[in-house]
């Protein structure tokens, strides 16, 4: 992560979209930006809008039932994104089902 | 003595090199369960299965529950969790888990733990392939707290 330009400055926010989310991006990841401090819960909402937006038929409850995690843990809904650095590359993890049958 | 082994790989599984892996001679007991590709779910006949994985994140979830099933069955236990990625065909093993012990109950016992966690709590999810042509992403178990 970047360092901090200043606390009005936006925070990007790159997502990886794992599993059954994959097919609703050509890219590998989604960027956009929000404002610093944007809680994860108001992320959830600014993805789904988006992937909404490129796709009508998209479910949002696949959303719904994911989690926003980075490279070492999952994120709590009420954790605020680029308190301490302009960009966050994060991961939003569907339902998993790993194992065998 | 305690061993982890948490590891996510491209490459098929040697599950004698993983026991070898772990063996010690205080152990009299290695149990190893093996996952793999069938071919039919749900009425389908399936010819293969793409594992997508979060690697960092798939590995300290194998780390943590292999740590659970020591603090549950013997700080001596030494396990291996092993999980593939990419697309897999009908019989190719999927997950390898073993666990060496002094006696057979707790190497049972914990190796049926880790796979019953790593299916409800791993960042992993499938993609079968059927015999149709046609491919479908598996219904999984939501990460969110007080979401089935």
């Amino acid at each position: 992560m970047s360092e901090s330009k200043g606390t009005d400055s936006p925070v990007r926010v790159r997502v990886r979209l794992f599993g059954a989310l994959r097919k609703y991006s050509s890219e590998p990841e989604i960027a956009f930006d929000v404002p610093r401090n944007t809680r994860v819960a108001a992320l959830r909402e600014h993805l789904t809008e988006i992937l909404k937006r490129t796709h009508p038929a998209f479910d949002g409850a696949l959303i719904t039932a994911s989690v926003l995690a980075d490279e070492s843990r999952i994120l709590r809904e009420d954790e605020e994104v680029g308190t301490s650095a302009d960009e966050a590359s994060l991961a939003l993890l569907p339902p998993v089902c790993g194992g065998s049958q | 003595m305690s061993k982890i082994i948490a590891r996510i790989t491209a490459d098929p599984i040697r599950f004698e090199a993983l026991a070898a892996e772990l063996a010690v001679p205080q152990h009299g007991a290695q149990a190893l369960f093996v996952g793999l590709v069938r071919d039919e779910n749900d009425g389908r006949k399936v010819a293969a299965v793409s594992y997508d994985v979060h690697p960092p994140l798939a590995e300290k979830t194998f780390r943590e529950i292999a740590e659970e099933a020591l603090a549950r069955f013997g700080a001596d236990l030494r396990v291996a969790i092993v999980h593939r990625f990419g697309r897999l065909a009908v019989g190719e093993a999927s997950v390898a888990i073993c666990v060496g012990s002094a006696h057979r109950d707790e190497a049972l016992q914990a190796c049926r733990y880790a796979i019953e966690q790593i299916k409800v709590r791993s960042p992993i999810w499938k993609q079968e392939h059927y015999l149709d042509g046609d491919s479908e992403w598996l219904a999984g178990h939501s990460l969110r707290p007080h979401i089935p």
